[in-house]
């Protein structure tokens, strides 16, 4: 070999090796990034294609490389690049995907649950709906309270007083004391309490008495325990019969003290509306 | 040996130009006319604007498109490799967009149904027992 085919080779020699051994930036970013997602499963299995493509590409920058062709290594190394991150994405995606899948599953699972308890709930509602309904009817029942045009009405008879007076006699203490612990229980309500009598006497004499009556139930309701702002009394007297002033009978019937209950909100229908 | 000699003297830097010339011809492949490539190119920038890269991923995408242009132009000046080139970096990158769209939609899925499932537990607890 001559001087000058030597020098020739040696120098081919230099610049493959030279090329071979500088690391190329974009390349080996390439190479670093497949490294890492290539064992990673959820690559593997849903990104096997971009995967392939990567490795192609950095298998053809190496190439490109080793021949010295810096533009063309810079070329497929970025194709390289651009696969490795389209598997990664695809790997992150199956990952998400599959969290998707379990909080589906948790989402319908939840749903069921809100949907029993709402169900439940509605039940349970309904069913102390009919007992409150049902207990209030046994009260009233128990008070002999009737239902009218003006609400409840309890009614409590002549009897239930000391005669041509107001005081309340044993009988109609009790009745008053139910009526106590009837309100008590049914906060909202409140009870007009009015007096009424026969048509003999005079006028006045019956208004004062009707009204005395009225005011010995309101106070024994206070003596009970119901607040006061929820009673109101009032005497008729012999302004409203409910029979006839004629027979003894009829005149007992209308010697009594009416008790309103209002409705659920306080409301009292009016007299003769 | 005379002859050799001068013959190795006068064509020595003839022969060394035309390795070097063969080497670099060696290893450039030669390039046809792209046009599977333009076309996968296109359909990988229509399978990323489905996807709503537009809004996750614009600069890939609009990168991809500026390529194909930049590519097409080349096909016409009939510079292949300059061409296939940019229509394999614009596939790369709308691929990429793709990509990186669902992921971001997949993404997007998670946190709604999280955000349902915490209203439904809010729920639960808050119902009456």
């Amino acid at each position: 070999m001559t001087n000058l085919s030597r020098g020739l080779a040696l120098a081919v020699t230099l610049i493959v090796a030279a090329c071979a051994s500088m690391p190329h930036p974009k390349l080996e970013a390439a190479r670093s990034g497949y490294a890492r997602i290539n064992d990673n499963p959820d690559v593997a299995q849903t990104a096997p294609v971009a995967l392939r493509r990567a490795q192609k590409y950095i298998e053809r920058a190496e190439q490109e490389l080793q021949a010295g062709n810096e533009a063309a290594t810079a070329h497929f190394a970025y194709l390289a690049q651009s696969y490795v991150e389209v598997a990664a994405a695809q790997g992150e995606r199956q990952g998400l995907q599959e969290q998707v899948e379990d909080a589906s599953a948790r989402r319908r699972e939840l749903r069921l649950r809100a949907e029993r308890l709402q169900s439940l709930s509605a039940q349970a509602e309904a069913a102390s709906a009919r007992q409150r309904a049902a207990e209030l009817e046994a009260q009233l029942r128990k008070l002999q309270a009737k239902q009218t045009d003006r609400g409840l009405v309890l009614t409590l008879g002549d009897v239930l007083f000391a005669t041509d007076k107001s005081q309340l006699r044993p009988g109609g203490r009790r009745t008053v004391q139910r009526l106590a612990q009837f309100l008590k229980e049914y906060e909202n309500r409140e009870v007009l309490i009015e007096g009424h009598t026969d048509a003999r006497g005079t006028a006045a004499y019956n208004q004062r008495l009707s009204q005395r009556r009225a005011q010995a139930v309101n106070q024994a309701l206070m003596a009970f325990g119901v607040d006061p702002s929820r009673t109101r009394s009032v005497g008729l007297g012999e302004q409203y019969p409910v029979a006839t002033n004629d027979t003894a009978t009829g005149r007992q019937q209308n010697r009594r003290v009416e008790i309103v209950i209002s409705d659920p909100e306080g409301n009292i229908g009016t007299r003769g509306a | 040996m005379q002859g050799s000699q001068s013959f190795r003297q006068s064509f020595g830097p003839v022969l060394a130009g035309l390795s070097a010339a063969a080497l670099v011809a060696g290893c450039a492949t030669a390039y046809p006319k792209p046009t599977q490539q333009l076309e996968s190119t296109q359909a990988a920038i229509a399978a990323a604007s489905g996807a709503n890269a537009r809004d996750t991923a614009p600069v890939l995408l609009n990168s991809a498109q500026n390529k194909l242009l930049e590519a097409q132009e080349a096909i016409d000046a009939e510079a292949y490799r300059k061409a296939t080139w940019l229509l394999q970096e614009a596939e790369a990158e709308a691929e990429l967009a793709r990509a990186k769209a669902q992921t971001a939609a997949t993404r997007q899925a998670v946190q709604e149904l999280e955000k349902s499932i915490e209203d439904l537990r809010r729920r639960i607890e808050n119902a009456p027992a």
